[in-house]
């Protein structure tokens, strides 16, 4: 037989892990769905039902912008006026507070009854675990819509590199490769070889301010431009000049995601190349015996500022030249505080044997990847190699 | 580096004191503002680029687009103290002759008196 001051302590134990019992329960619905409108609906009906309150809901915020019902019971007409800071008689509280320690809503008790102590701790665990189940939910519906924008990246890479020159053309006593490689799923940088009719051939390499998604959709309207200039046998400076034009139009946004380029045309009949620099990195030009050129630009990218003018100059290429145009992703590989930088990339190029293109951008992407600290690529990195093969037998 | 801005007035001029580096998304849009703010109805500015570690291609958009935008309004962007990073980029996008560039405070606010 018990004494009653033990009897009392057993009800008291009993009752106490009732509502330990409860609040598991609780928590184990709670914590059955993902979705953040259940999640929500279920605290609610959690909080009325165990605490016999009159209504339950969610105080106004962030968190339930895109939640249609937040009240579950019945509740005052003036409800919604409540705050933490001014709360009015009949109504309990507790936050949920984020994993930064942010409160993310309130949840509220409107019971005419005040609420024991026991019941406050009630609340405040369930409280505790919504704020758990709800970060869960957001974190999921992060996840559904980072897969959706994947999904859509990739779509989008895709596209983009499908609209690279599927192959180099042929052209004899000439071997050209190019290689693009981005840095996220699309890119800024843009590289295009176009066959004309009378045997020569025009070529584009340009790289558009900043990088991903909004560079690369620059990059592919500066591609449209391209592919409807290039054939309409204007003078290379011509060309330039009204795709700066063109460019700048387009408006405030356009302007800030600038294309730096370079637009060639090689002609194998007479042996020579023109080109344009638009505010581009200098291109090399290596013959053996002679000192390298630096085809620098003739004016700034373009798309930046309205009515420039620009300069084509034409180069002689004699058998065993190497011409290779590149973005600055190349020279800006960083070793700790070193750029890999011109001289450097000038000097692959330099001792390159001209004999084919792939071999010397193969070499140059090797010699890059040993010299990044971080197997990640900062920038799109994209080149272009042109060389005139030596005559067989050496010329 | 985070970029820290600092606008100091003289006479007509507002001096911007920009600390840090101007890349995309990190910068550009505080340093747009900055310069969008400067007073007057023909704005004077006067970048001071001493401290700026940094500039990317967005960086140098902005500056060039803060720029045309000023000069549209009549007003003038100049440059004090830039750096080898951006004078060498500056130079190589043929954009130099665009921006009055000086070393010296002084000379450079004098230059605005003199327009």
């Amino acid at each position: 037989m018990l004494h009653s001051h033990e009897h009392g302590e057993t009800i008291e134990l009993q009752q106490k892990l009732a509502r330990v019992q409860s609040l598991l329960e609780a928590s184990r619905q709670v914590h059955s769905t993902i979705r953040l409108e259940e999640v929500l609906d279920c605290v609610l009906e959690i909080a009325a039902k165990e605490l016999e309150a009159e209504g339950t809901f969610f105080s106004a915020s962030e968190v339930l912008r895109d939640v249609h019902r937040t009240v579950y019971g019945k509740v005052p007409d003036d409800w919604t006026r409540w705050t933490e800071a001014d709360e009015p008689p009949g109504y309990a509280s507790a936050p949920l507070t984020g994993s930064r320690g942010e409160v993310l809503t309130h949840l509220v008790v409107y019971r005419s009854q005040p609420l024991h102590l026991e019941e406050l701790d009630f609340l405040e665990g369930l409280a505790l675990q919504s704020a758990l189940a709800v970060g869960n939910a957001q974190h999921h519906a992060r996840m559904l819509e980072w897969e959706r924008v994947q999904i859509d990246l990739d779509a989008a890479r895709a596209i983009q590199r499908s609209l690279l020159p599927q192959s180099t053309p042929d052209i004899e006593g000439y071997s050209l490769a190019f290689r693009s490689i981005t840095c996220y799923e699309v890119g800024g940088d843009y590289v295009d070889m176009l066959p004309l009719n009378d045997g020569r051939l025009m070529l584009v390499l340009a790289d558009v301010a900043g990088k991903g998604l909004a560079s690369a959709l620059m990059s592919m309207s500066f591609r449209s431009a391209f592919r409807a200039i290039a054939g309409t046998g204007l003078p290379l400076a011509e060309m330039a000049a009204r795709m700066n034009t063109l460019h700048w139009q387009e408006g405030t946004e356009a302007r800030r995601r600038y294309v730096t380029s370079i637009i060639g045309c090689l002609d194998p009949a007479t042996n020579s190349i023109e080109i344009v620099n638009a505010g581009h990195n200098p291109a090399f030009l290596c013959v053996d015996g002679k000192a390298p050129t630096m085809i620098g630009a003739s004016g700034p990218p373009l798309g930046m500022l309205p009515g420039r003018t620009y300069e084509a100059e034409t180069y002689t290429i004699e058998p065993g030249t190497r011409l290779l145009l590149y973005t600055d992703g190349l020279t800006e590989v960083f070793h700790k505080d070193e750029e890999f930088g011109e001289e450097r990339l000038m000097g692959l190029v330099e001792t390159e044997s001209g004999a084919a293109s792939a071999p010397l951008l193969d070499r140059i992407w090797k010699t890059l990847s040993e010299f990044a600290d971080s197997p990640r690529q900062s920038d799109d990195m994209t080149a272009l190699s042109i060389i005139r093969v030596r005559n067989e037998g050496g010329a | 580096m985070a970029l820290i801005i600092r606008t100091r007035q003289t006479g007509e001029v507002s001096i911007i004191d920009l600390a840090g580096s101007i890349k995309l998304g990190d910068g550009t849009t505080q340093l747009r503002d900055a310069i969008r703010t400067a007073p007057g109805e023909k704005p004077q500015v006067l970048l001071n680029l001493a401290q700026v570690d940094y500039l990317d291609s967005a960086g140098l958009g902005e500056l060039v687009g803060s720029f045309t935008s000023i000069a549209g309004r009549g007003g003038s962007v100049k440059l004090l103290h830039p750096q080898k990073k951006l004078t060498s980029l500056l130079t190589l996008t043929k954009l130099y002759t665009i921006f009055e560039s000086f070393n010296d405070e002084a000379e450079a606010l004098a230059s605005f008196n003199g327009r």
